[in-house]
């Protein structure tokens, strides 16, 4: 296999060294903006060529033999200009990072099959962390369109709920649901769900979504309940 | 005539639109998405995302939200033409005919660089004028350039490339390369008397916009060799006191 990648310093250690781990060692050309590529892309045996201007990729005559091209510049349109090229030259793959989600469709324009999304992957994780009872959707393979959405029950009345009851309500053949509590510890679906529990939902994207508003539709059912037996209670009492 | 005119730039020319907000003047949009006049033409949005536009015209979003110099930047790399066109989406002032005009100096070979319609707040002209432009006369370049930026510029697509970027736009240290690079002949500025207004957003953060760019144009002038670093030193030094 022969890989071509055009990469900025930022990017450079992580993606060199997954692409060396590789087997059988595929021929890559390294290209980029910054000397200190050339240090990393040389000492795991890969080709180095140093670029002032993007445009200079249409002088690299082998372009066309490659069959794996990777964009991890700094900015999007560096990555759009680049995936230009590849694609121009016949690369029959083509990957690429994005910074702004909104580019995303200049990207899937060029022709790229797999966009990886950074930003989305740590500003939903950090969002996952300090907020709870809202659902936060994570790209796990964006190639295959494969999503996790993740919900941390905290505050959320839906004492009685099982996961039993949300297997029932939706369409499982599309998604998986599970659940695990505080300790990482995956919940049975005869348990009910407590304060503190993970309900996750991995599928692709589409189907993952439709799944998500299913089971808000069956939590606010719950909460309606809930609110229900309570204004009894403060209406008439225990007894 | 219209048509006649335009046929000849065909294939020569990018045009480049951006937008803080998200905001456009229909007449602009219009000679931008003139197929006639440009070869491929795209609008670049530099405040946040959530601001969005939806034209007919291809739309690119920047990394970091009120960089008006990524748009310089984004707007060379992804043109594939020789010459560019970048023109304020909000001006009140531009209208077909300066575009033309713009166009035909700079593909006639005569000029290499075309600024024209001031974009900018009287705080921006202020704080530049005090900082900037008074440096720059004492050098004796960049005489011309009195507003910090400007609604039209056109120009080849290299210069823009090869320049340094600012967060306020690249034009003034463009057309400072330009200037002491090709020579002042190049490059035509015109200081119009109708003057398109910033947006009220980036009202408080003048004072970043001009030190940066203050900065930037010392780093390019002593670059290109026109200060040595004890003058630069002298002149950040002043800046920091005033």
């Amino acid at each position: 296999m022969k890989i071509f990648i055009a990469v900025s310093r930022r990017y450079a250690r992580s993606l060199i060294e997954a692409i060396s781990s590789l087997k059988p060692k595929p021929y890559v050309v390294v290209m980029s903006y910054d000397d200190d590529v050339e240090i990393l892309a040389r000492s795991m045996g890969f080709e180095f060529m140093k670029i002032k201007d993007i445009e200079k990729i249409y002088t690299y005559e082998k372009l066309e033999e490659f069959d794996v091209a990777i964009a991890a510049l700094d900015d999007d349109v560096m990555n759009v200009a680049c995936i230009r090229i590849a694609k121009s030259m016949g690369i029959p793959i083509a990957m690429s990072l994005i910074h702004n989600e909104m580019n995303k469709d200049s990207l899937i324009r060029e022709g790229v099959q797999s966009i990886l999304n950074l930003n989305n992957f740590i500003a939903e994780n950090i969002k996952f962390v300090l907020m709870s009872d809202v659902w936060i959707t994570i790209e796990i393979v964006p190639m295959y369109r494969i999503v996790a959405a993740l919900h941390k029950l905290v505050k959320r009345s839906v004492l009685g709920l099982d996961l039993k009851v949300l297997k029932e309500a939706i369409d499982i053949r599309d998604v998986s649901v599970f659940a695990i509590d505080s300790a990482g510890r995956f919940i049975g679906e005869d348990r009910v769900l407590e304060s503190g529990d993970i309900i996750i939902v991995i599928g692709t994207k589409d189907k993952v979504l439709k799944t998500v508003t299913d089971i808000e539709k069956i939590f606010r059912r719950y909460e309606q309940i809930y609110s229900i037996r309570y204004s009894d209670i403060q209406r008439i009492g225990y007894g | 005539m219209l048509e006649r005119f335009s046929r000849k730039h065909l294939g020569r020319v990018t045009g480049v639109g951006y937008t803080l907000e998200g905001k456009y003047d229909k007449r602009i949009l219009d000679v931008l998405a003139d197929e006639y006049l440009f070869y491929e033409s795209f609008i670049i949005l530099y405040g946040f995302a959530r601001q969005k536009i939806y034209t007919k015209l291809k739309t690119f979003y920047t990394n970091t939200p009120y960089d008006r110099g990524a748009v310089f930047l984004y707007g060379s790399t992804i043109a594939q033409t020789p010459i560019t066109l970048f023109v304020n989406l909000e001006s009140r002032c531009i209208n077909r005919s300066d575009a033309e005009r713009a166009i035909e100096l700079i593909n006639s070979g005569r000029y290499s660089l075309y600024i024209s319609t001031p974009f900018t707040s009287n705080e921006l002209t202020s704080l530049y004028r005090e900082r900037i432009h008074g440096m720059l006369k004492d050098l004796g370049v960049g005489r011309e350039l009195i507003h910090p930026s400007y609604s039209l510029v056109v120009g080849n697509n290299r210069l823009f490339r090869d320049s340094l970027n600012s967060l306020l736009g690249s034009e003034i240290l463009v057309a400072l390369m330009t200037e002491v690079v090709v020579g002042r002949d190049s490059i035509m500025i015109e200081n119009n008397e109708c003057i398109d207004q910033v947006s009220r957003k980036i009202k408080g953060f003048e004072k970043i916009y001009i030190e940066k760019l203050a900065k930037d144009v010392l780093d390019m002038l002593e670059a290109r060799k026109v200060i040595d670093l004890e003058q630069k030193k002298s002149y950040l030094n002043m800046l920091v006191k005033t």
